[in-house]
């Protein structure tokens, strides 16, 4: 129950006019972010990092994760509107939803998709509160073999749950970590691939990367292919769903949130692929599974409740562990480096005030999300229309005066421009980024805790196959990477194959 | 005697002259100053200037901004102070220790501390380091760590600062003086390195005695020794009283000009410093923030005790001081 006295403490500072500006700045642009296909919450919240230096702690974590979740709610708008999934998360919720648009029924669904997110993210608290602290304690137990195996496992997982191609995930995971190695060596100290450029030296800065892998290379591919955009004429009947729609409803949503909650708690997991899963495990319980895709309701209700709280659900292993799950919340995490807050396994007990503050502020925020997007529904359509040669220029001209403004560096300019390019080539040969970004994220971690792990076991790598933690994720490692050579076909293949039938 | 008269005149001509370009010095300081601090925002270091340059705003009524250029370890707001402009007006707040290392190592390397910059105050030992062990720990003083790892070599892990810093050195310091061997795991801080001792990965940590208030007063970690005598941990025994006084590092703050410093810009800052230490306010702000107050601002002094830190770290090897 002590939670409860600190969860009022936490809604009492999130109230605060200055928490509650951010906290609306938050999920505004994350709702915009989320309706414009092209730019993601992990381009925006890299484009606003340096603006949160200048901020409170706690303000800027939580306009950070307003963006997250409220990118959640905008994604869904136009998937069922006008078929563009304004997020990967929201690839899943096309396929229903838009059909139910074509049938006049995009009320229903827009509305269910709200009220479906809301009731997520309500959940998806009482489940931070109850859990989160015990997870915490369960993080001492984390060594460093321990961290190595939960990193690598992390990885495995982006590699093997991959849309595309898993040997191009593989390449991808190991471009990252190669890239995570340029700098200081973190036990010695000597340089390394710095080719005596200063700003080299800390390494490859994050936004500067993510700005240029998903920024400045969905510019050049939309330059190149132009955007097709067929907005939907039909009148939006009736914005609320019936009776029925929320008898039909109710379990999709409740499973599409534990679903969420509990995947999302596995680093490297992300929204995208537990909204698979949930749809896939929708379509399996239904007792109509050939209706699936014609414009059923729980085809909507199930992903995007799910993706709603797998983007509440990441915040566990980034608050309590001090892991990122995915490129948003490494960038949460770079932002509260920034302010001298380290999150890590004492983070709750040392910053109870921010943590608390933090997840209040999701429960306004989700209530600010329903209020905004019930309404709003007509001005999101609208803003589709802008131009993009209004809008493109000015995400470049951002993400340039971003970067720059980090470590006030020309260098750092380059590397966008160059990850930029880099970007725009992966995109164009399927070679996916998330694999990337995570590599770049926990390489340094993993290195750190490899080489740790061998001082402490004098060279010995059985020090990873000693420990029961350690054992256990380690075995997880090698049955994913082993198992598909034998099966030749895996999840997340047969999810995608199932889902595209349709 | 029109000779001498010229000659007079002249003089007195330059006399003027020279005061006139001399008379913004003296005034010292008219423009706004920038400390360039060469770690994070937030720390503790970057706190120390921050509450100095609020004292320093009131009396000169002047912009005192302070800038973070953490970036390179250090090197680029080391290397923008150094190549500034010898008037005063941009200083760098930087952690003597990685001067020193640098110092140490290449004598003739991009940046030296003696050869490059000209200190303004010094605040040696402005945060204590300190170590402890988890509150069940066996150990209850340093010698029984040192029995023990006589005994049995190599097994006791300390977790300590990255290469290079104090809280790596002492221990590479004391390993040396005591004969013994002890792993040690580097870690980027305290709160990286706390989980680990509370987890029982690790047997010592050490960290800011700041951070590890809070630890020692919720009974999770016990103290053993500690750098420089902490006040807000003042019954924890020092490196000396422990019997090792040849561990004798302590983590210094510096503010350095460029070399070649006015003598006007040093006066002004020394006796403004000298008021400010007598202000009880900003006393009782460093004691919050858990910093000393042994601010030192006379050049003599302070140069002697900048060689004698350069001298203290040439006794370790590149590979200690993490510059290879």
């Amino acid at each position: 129950m002590e939670s409860f006295h600190f969860l009022l403490t936490g809604l009492d500072a999130a109230l605060q006019p200055i928490n509650l500006l951010y906290g609306f700045i938050g999920v505004f642009l994350g709702t915009l972010v989320g309706v414009l296909p092209g730019i993601g919450p992990s381009a925006t919240i890299a484009l606003l990092l340096p603006i949160t230096f200048k901020a409170p702690a706690l303000a800027s974590v939580i306009m950070l994760f307003g963006i997250m979740y409220g990118a959640q709610y905008g994604g869904s708008t136009t998937s069922i509107l006008v078929n563009i999934p304004g997020e990967a998360s929201s690839i899943i919720t096309c396929l229903d939803g838009y059909q139910m648009a074509r049938k006049g029924r995009a009320g229903p669904a827009l509305g269910m998709a709200a009220f479906g997110s809301f009731i997520a993210g309500t959940l998806t608290l009482l489940g931070i509160i109850f859990l989160a602290p015990a997870l915490a304690e369960f993080a001492l137990r984390f060594g460093p073999p321990e961290y190595f195996a939960l990193m690598a496992f992390g990885l495995t997982v982006v590699i093997y749950l991959a849309r595309e191609s898993m040997a191009k995930a593989l390449m991808m995971t190991f471009f990252g970590l190669i890239l995570a190695s340029v700098g200081f060596d973190p036990v010695t100290g000597n340089l390394r691939f710095t080719y005596d450029i200063l700003a080299l030296r800390d390494g490859l800065g994050l936004a500067q990367v993510v700005m240029g892998l998903y920024g400045v290379s969905e510019v050049l591919l939309t330059l190149e292919r132009g955007v097709k955009r067929t907005i939907f004429e039909t009148e939006i009947k009736g914005l609320l769903p019936n009776s029925k729609d929320w008898r039909d409803s109710i379990f999709p949503i409740l499973r599409g949130t534990t679903i969420g909650f509990f995947m999302s708690i596995i680093p490297g997991m992300s929204v995208v692929i537990p909204t698979f899963v949930s749809y896939t495990l929708e379509k399996k319980l239904s007792k109509h599974p050939e209706k699936f895709g014609t414009g059923v309701i729980e085809g909507v209700a199930a992903p995007e409740s799910c993706n709603n709280a797998a983007a509440s659900g990441g915040s566990i292993p980034l608050l309590s562990l001090g892991i990122p799950t995915g490129a948003s919340t490494a960038l949460v995490f770079g932002a509260l480096m920034m302010h001298g807050v380290t999150p890590g396994p004492l983070f709750i007990k040392d910053h109870p005030q921010i943590f608390w503050g933090l997840i209040g502020s999701m429960y306004i925020g989700n209530v600010m999300l329903l209020a905004l997007n019930l309404p709003l529904i007509g001005i999101w359509v609208k803003m589709l229309k802008v131009p993009y040669a209004i809008l493109f220029p000015l995400i470049l001209f951002f993400c340039l005066i971003g970067s720059y403004s980090i470590d006030k560096s020309l260098t750092d300019m380059l590397i966008t421009i160059i990850f930029g390019v880099v970007g725009y080539l992966m995109k164009k040969f399927h070679y996916e980024g998330a694999p990337l970004v995570l590599g770049l994220v926990l390489g340094p971690l993993m290195e750190n805790a490899l080489r740790r792990s061998l001082i402490m076991s004098k060279g010995s790598f059985a020090i990873f196959f000693q420990r029961p933690i350690s054992i256990v994720l380690m075995g997880m490692v090698l049955v994913m990477l082993i198992s598909p050579l034998f099966t030749k076909k895996r999840l997340a293949e047969e999810i995608v194959r199932q889902s595209e039938e349709e | 005697m029109k000779k001498l008269l010229i000659a007079f005149s002249l003089v007195s001509v330059f006399i003027a002259g020279f005061s006139s370009v001399g008379t913004p010095q003296e005034k010292y300081p008219n423009r706004p100053v920038q400390i360039v601090v060469a770690h994070r925002a937030g720390g503790g270091v970057d706190l120390f200037f921050r509450l100095l340059a609020e004292e320093l705003k009131k009396t000169w009524k002047v912009p005192v901004t302070v800038e973070n250029q953490f970036s390179a370890g250090g090197v680029t707001a080391a290397n923008t102070v150094a190549q500034a402009k010898k008037d005063g007006q941009t200083v760098l707040g930087i952690i003597v220790g990685i001067l020193s290392t640098m110092t140490a190592v290449k004598p003739d390397g991009p940046v030296n501390l003696t050869r490059d910059f000209d200190p303004i105050l010094i605040n040696p030992g402005y945060a204590s380091v300190i170590y402890l062990v988890k509150s069940d720990s066996k150990f209850r003083t340093l010698k029984d760590v040192i029995n023990y790892a006589r005994e049995k070599p190599g097994e006791l892990i300390c977790g300590t600062g990255p290469r290079g810093s104090e809280n790596f050195l002492e221990w590479e310091l004391l390993k040396r003086v005591a004969g013994v061997d002890i792993t040690t795991l580097s870690y980027q801080g305290s709160s990286e390195v706390y989980p680990q001792l509370l987890g029982g990965h690790i047997q010592i940590a050490g960290g800011a005695d700041t951070s590890s208030k809070p630890y020692i007063d919720s009974g999770r970690m016990r103290p053993l020794v500690v750098d420089m005598k902490s006040p807000i941990l003042p019954d924890v025994p020092t490196f000396a009283e422990a019997g090792y006084p040849e561990v004798n590092l302590i983590t210094t703050v510096a503010l350095l000009g460029p070399k070649g410093l006015p003598p006007a810009v040093t006066k002004a800052w020394d006796s403004t410093v000298k008021a400010i230490l007598k202000n009880p306010e900003f006393l009782a702000s460093l004691k919050k923030a858990g910093l000393n107050n042994h601010i030192e601002g006379d050049p003599l002094k302070m140069r002697e005790f900048l060689n004698g830190e350069v001298k203290k770290y040439a006794q370790f090897s590149p590979e200690q001081l993490g510059l290879k």
